[in-house]
């Protein structure tokens, strides 16, 4: 007999979130809805007052960071690592000057491509010491993707050992799922049971807007153009399974498989048609 | 007199916008073969040992965002 799950959606971090869990009451799965809500605000590039715009604005001052938010930065320079720059939240300055200058419910900006440039190295431009950080002048992060996946992995640890948390298609099943055999979860259009395993999802075609996107290319500055249009993978953390999909998306056709290989458990490559 | 050329002129030019319309959309019907906007995709997936596919109904899915 399968176990009851407590399933819960919401909006938040500009996307749509649900959360699933088995043996916990239905305020567990609301405090994690305000959890996210506060940590979002803080996360946000779109106000002034965010911890982040504080960060983006400080010209190299060193300011005061919440342990969230270090973790965050901090596994943003393990993702740079990992990914031999490709997942460089660095992009900022590219973001705005391809038109993703506030909410995209709300529409991109005019494009001024010709200001464009590559994105600096991560590790040159910020430096994350014990509860503060610093951002070089004139460099601007921009924490969207890698943000949702490290809030899935900790809402899935909040949630107990049997749920899934999906932050916009960024999402950590723990646990064997109602009847143990994994959580039946949608990825590259076949229903795969993921068990204390994580998925996600790097595509150019949401968030898109005539022929740019917001999935930024930091070796040009500019919306990727690698061939693939979209790439799907389970890894062992959300955090993880976003940074191998846009890897893998930014390295294109020829090179993802062997990448995908050697780094997820499965994976999907899609191109457009 | 004015008044009521001006009545019959709205109501005249209310009929015909109805008109135009319904014979508009009667034209344009939604072609539900239609190609998919955006483009559809095609790929691979490739599952690892360690994952099992299945005929079950998704909970959730990695598309949202």
């Amino acid at each position: 007999m399968s176990a009851t799950v407590r399933a819960h959606e919401f909006e938040a971090l500009g996307t749509t979130c649900a959360l699933f869990a088995i043996g916990q009451p239905s305020e567990r799965l609301h405090e994690c809805e305000r959890w996210v809500n506060r940590l979002g605000a803080r996360l946000t590039r779109f106000s002034s007052d965010s911890e982040l715009s504080r960060l983006n604005a400080s010209r190299g001052r060193w300011l005061e960071t919440s342990p969230e938010m270090s973790a965050i930065l901090i596994e943003s320079l393990r993702a740079y690592e990992n990914s031999a720059g490709l997942v460089n939240v660095a992009v900022l300055p590219s973001m705005l000057a391809v038109g993703y200058t506030r909410p995209f419910v709300q529409g991109a900006k005019v494009a001024t491509l010709d200001v464009v440039e590559p994105a600096p190295a991560l590790p040159d431009v910020l430096e994350v010491g014990e509860g503060r950080a610093r951002l070089a002048p004139g460099a601007g992060i921009d924490l969207g993707g890698v943000a949702k996946g490290w809030m899935s992995d900790r809402i899935a640890e909040m949630l107990g050992p049997n749920a899934v948390a999906n932050m916009g298609g960024d999402l950590m099943a723990a646990g064997g799922g109602p009847d143990g055999d994994g959580w039946p979860v949608a990825v590259g259009g076949t229903t795969l049971m993921l068990a204390d395993q994580a998925a996600a999802t790097s595509s150019t075609r949401k968030r898109r807007w005539g022929d740019l996107h917001h999935l930024i290319d930091p070796r040009s500055g500019l919306p990727a153009a690698s061939g693939l249009a979209e790439v799907s993978v389970v890894a062992s953390s959300a955090f993880d399974a976003e940074v191998i999909a846009k890897t893998a998306l930014l390295l294109g056709a020829e090179c993802a498989p062997a990448y995908c290989a050697a780094h997820a458990h499965a994976w999907w490559l899609g191109r457009a048609v | 007199m004015r008044a009521v050329l001006l009545k019959a002129a709205a109501t005249a030019l209310t009929i015909a916008a109805t008109v135009a319309s319904a014979t508009f959309v009667n034209s344009h019907l939604k072609n539900t073969q239609a190609p998919l906007q955006p483009p559809v995709l095609t790929g691979t997936l490739t599952i690892g040992a360690s994952v099992q596919p299945s005929n079950v109904e998704p909970l959730t899915s990695t598309y949202a965002s």
